[in-house]
């Protein structure tokens, strides 16, 4: 770290993480009967139009509130929506955490040569397997060998010629 | 008294008629039922004991929430994060 910069040390920085799981049962009583799950779809609406970003799930991102804010929201939306309270399984709010990506870093280090051998055992193995199938064609290409060589020759006229040989 | 980590300040005018202070105290007294909020002093309110690992966070935080709707009945109205040393400032 240079020493002109100074480390962030609050979690909250970042703004927010909201995920909220709803009771199926509650919903079907107090939300809607026939289409219970439409209530995400409700809450998905009001949190994008407020600044989330939905993630995953019921996962929503906001990097510009932080948790004060977002529960004055979530209470707003409350007294707007008498059913949210009644159907709320889980709601947590955390802070939303910059997650670093190093997989394409780490790919970087895969010895190659090492793959490469495991390339070509693999490729045998699977080669090995294939076998079975290839000597059965091989005996089904034989057998019709045999047919063909088998057959008693049949002259233009259609009969034997056997005894003509 | 558990350590808390949030609380809300809140004091009423001096000039509210007494039916306006008598319908705040109601709806104040409402919020404390609901969301277990004690008073410890005449302005101080913070969750009832036993607090545990900033689980007062919730319940004092809708509770400044709610208040802010009352907020033309107070002279202050604060809301303090003691665990990151936040403070809002509504009235």
């Amino acid at each position: 770290m240079r020493s002109d910069q100074v480390r962030e040390t609050d979690p909250w920085a970042r703004g927010v993480v909201l995920s909220f799981d709803f009771v199926t049962k509650d919903l079907k009583d107090y939300y809607s009967k026939n289409s219970p799950q439409g209530a995400y779809e409700v809450l998905k609406r009001f949190l994008l139009k407020n600044g989330f970003e939905h993630l995953r799930d019921s996962d929503y991102k906001n990097k510009f509130m932080d948790k004060v804010d977002t529960v004055d929201l979530l209470y707003s939306f409350s007294r707007d929506h008498k059913w949210f309270p009644h159907c709320i399984n889980k709601v947590n709010i955390s802070p939303n955490i910059t997650a670093l990506d190093i997989s394409n870093d780490i790919k970087a280090l895969g010895d190659e040569d090492w793959k490469k051998e495991k390339d070509a055992e693999n490729a045998g193995k699977s080669q090995e397997k294939q076998a079975p199938l290839s000597e059965y064609k091989n005996l089904i290409e034989k057998a019709r060998l045999t047919r063909m060589t088998d057959k008693p020759d049949i002259g233009s006229d259609g009969k034997k010629m056997e005894n003509e040989r | 008294m558990d350590k808390y980590n949030f609380k809300v300040v809140a004091e009423l005018r001096s000039d509210l008629t007494e039916n306006q202070r008598l319908e705040v105290s109601s709806k104040i007294g409402e919020l404390q039922r609901r969301l277990k909020i004690v008073n410890i002093d005449n302005e101080t309110y913070c969750k009832a004991p036993p607090i545990k690992d900033y689980d007062d966070f919730g319940a004092v935080t809708f509770f400044f929430s709610a208040l802010k709707d009352l907020k033309e009945y107070f002279k202050r109205l604060e809301y303090y994060d003691l665990w990151e040393g936040d403070k809002r400032i509504e009235v």
